[in-house]
């Protein structure tokens, strides 16, 4: 197992002990279990000892203390790594003018190789993956501007095979250090990769993906159905999904549909196909407990359900009917949940 | 499964190579085309002043008849599918990449009657051919020093006259130029008065992507170029 995934284990492991701990608490409170002195005094040494070994080694959250300012870390991690790329790109563009081009190759494309660098050395000299994160993204933005400013300085038609370039980078960079942010971005410019490449085999100019959202779905679809590593199963469920319904949803908007469909019967098509495959999505989540799953497509699907509402009933319904009929609908959600958990909870051993 | 970092190393060093390599053989031995315009055909970006950077954005124009010659032929000829028959089928079929062929201070501006101040400052850069294939536009138009040919994304439309599809021009890929350092003294230095200052020449490579080779300051007078 590597440094991210065994990290992600001893966490998990901190967490049962704490909870064990906890509970073991209350059961001798309620004189459910009692231990003896000497039974307790081994139990308390023995845990002790694991915490103070998974701390040490991979700088695990001990308290509900540590967990918060971990999370607070690795929000400054993030909004760090979006402020120095954009303090990188923003002083290449301020001088870039002024220096020789064989001067501006060398940067461009040194920058990213250095960020790599530094993400290596980072990832040895810390057991946190927050500054490995933050060079990581830094090294990733560093390689949008070196194709970029490639681009312009030869005066370059656009290809889409830059995206690719990205994504491999960024998977590398991802699966080496295990970073779910530089794996979401990965995603992305593959996605765009494949939605980019389905759309210039039908002829079109490639850039026109957005056009045809199926493009994307069929891109999504692919992230959802591809083999990942454990750690980054939920970012490849969270990135597929979200380019799913993204998809499915401007195609309930404008019926721009490679289908050979009229284009209210596509809009009608994808409005129903949305609906249903939220709900399926919802359904999978629950019982496979994928909880960003559950989270994401509920989002999705009560954004299909109401855009639905006002387009049916909005022009023509009073207003005060209009609300009062959502939330029933609402109400009615909420028993459908409750039955559903009830019904998880008789299926569970 | 650990990924061997050099994967991201090697993304990077092919990636750089395949662009220098494309960029390079665009610009190497004689140039497709090459044809000296004024800032009256290619304009300076306003760039701010967070970017140090000099582009020049290629500045056609469509004059009289517009772009008639655009007819259903050469939009099928683009590629573009003939199916359609309402607006709304039109308007969704998607943009497509083709080459346009402009004619710079040839017979269609000249064909066109404008008035003095117009014929003083308007661009005199006219697209007067599009097709798939840059070869078939070149046998068409074979003046190297007059007409330069272009990558273009194409959108389509449907002529109310008659029913057909006709495609038109969404936009040059790509649609500025960059000026390389080498150039930069004689845009950035105090130009002369009037209109327009500079030339500058522009020359297409073999892959059809435009470069500057040179850049030079107009004296200073109000006439037209």
């Amino acid at each position: 197992m590597d440094d991210a995934a065994s990290r992600q284990e001893a966490q998990r492991r901190t967490d049962r002990i704490r909870a064990f701990r906890a509970e073991l608490e209350q059961l001798q409170r309620e004189s459910a279990l009692e231990l003896s002195p000497e039974q307790r005094d081994r139990l308390d040494a023995h845990l002790d000892a694991t915490l103070r070994g998974l701390a040490a080694r991979f700088d695990v959250d001990t308290s509900e203390r540590e967990k918060q300012m971990s999370w607070g870390m690795r929000i400054a991690s993030t909004l760090g790594a979006l402020a120095l790329g954009a303090a990188a790109v923003l002083f290449f563009y301020q001088f870039w003018g002024l220096i020789p081009i064989p001067a501006q190759l060398l940067v461009v494309t040194a920058a990213p190789l250095a960020g790599m660098a530094g993400a290596r050395f980072a990832s040895r000299h810390e057991t946190t993956p927050y500054f490995t994160s933050l060079i990581s993204l830094v090294a990733f933005a560093a390689f949008v501007l070196d194709l970029s400013v490639l681009g312009s300085i030869f005066n370059l038609v656009p290809t889409p095979h830059a995206l690719l370039a990205w994504a491999v980078f960024a998977f590398a960079l991802a699966w080496r250090f295990g970073l779910r942010l530089v794996m979401a971005a990965g995603l992305v410019c593959g996605m765009g990769w494949v939605a980019a490449l389905l759309m210039s085999f039908t002829g079109a100019w490639w850039a026109e993906f957005g056009a045809r959202p199926e493009t994307v779905l069929a891109a999504g679809l692919l992230v959802l159905a591809a083999p990942c590593r454990r750690d980054f199963a939920s970012t490849h469920r969270l990135t597929g999904w979200l380019a799913v319904f993204l998809a499915a949803l401007f195609l309930s908007f404008s019926g721009d549909s490679f289908l050979p469909l009229e284009k209210k019967t596509a809009e009608k098509l994808y409005q129903v196909a949305g609906m249903a495959g939220t709900a399926a999505a919802i359904w999978a989540g629950i019982r496979r407990q994928w909880k960003e799953t559950v989270n994401l497509t509920a989002t999705f699907f009560v954004i299909f359900l109401f855009v639905r509402l006002v387009d049916w009933w909005w022009d023509w319904m009073p207003k005060y009917l209009f609300f009062f009929l959502a939330g029933l609908i609402a109400i009615g959600l909420l028993l459908a949940f409750r039955g559903l958990r009830g019904k998880l909870k008789e299926a569970r051993p | 499964m650990r990924s061997p970092l050099w994967l991201a190393g090697a993304s990077v060093v092919v990636a750089n190579a395949v662009a220098l390599y494309h960029g390079a053989r665009n610009q190497w031995g004689p140039p497709e085309a090459e044809v000296e315009m004024t800032e009256r055909e290619v304009r300076l970006n306003y760039s701010g002043e967070d970017n140090s950077g000099i582009s020049l954005w290629i500045n056609w124009a469509v004059y009289g008849s517009g772009m008639d010659w655009l007819d259903p032929a050469r939009t099928a000829a683009i590629g573009f599918p003939g199916g359609a028959r309402d607006w709304e089928s039109a308007n969704r079929i998607p943009l497509r990449a083709g080459y346009v062929a402009l004619e710079y201070d040839g017979a269609s501006w000249s064909a066109w009657k404008p008035n003095p101040a117009s014929a003083a400052t308007s661009s005199r850069l006219v697209p007067v051919d599009a097709d798939a294939d840059p070869a078939r536009l070149r046998l068409r138009h074979p003046d190297r020093g007059r007409v330069i040919i272009l990558h273009a994304s194409f959108r389509v439309y449907l002529d109310a006259r008659n029913n057909t599809l006709r495609a038109g021009i969404a936009r040059l890929l790509p649609a500025s130029v960059s000026v390389s350092p080498g150039f930069r003294g004689a845009l950035t230095a105090p130009l002369p008065a009037g209109y327009p200052r500079f030339a500058v020449r522009l020359a297409v490579g073999r892959d059809y992507e435009p470069y500057v080779t040179g850049v030079r300051k107009l004296p200073a007078a109000p006439a037209a170029r």
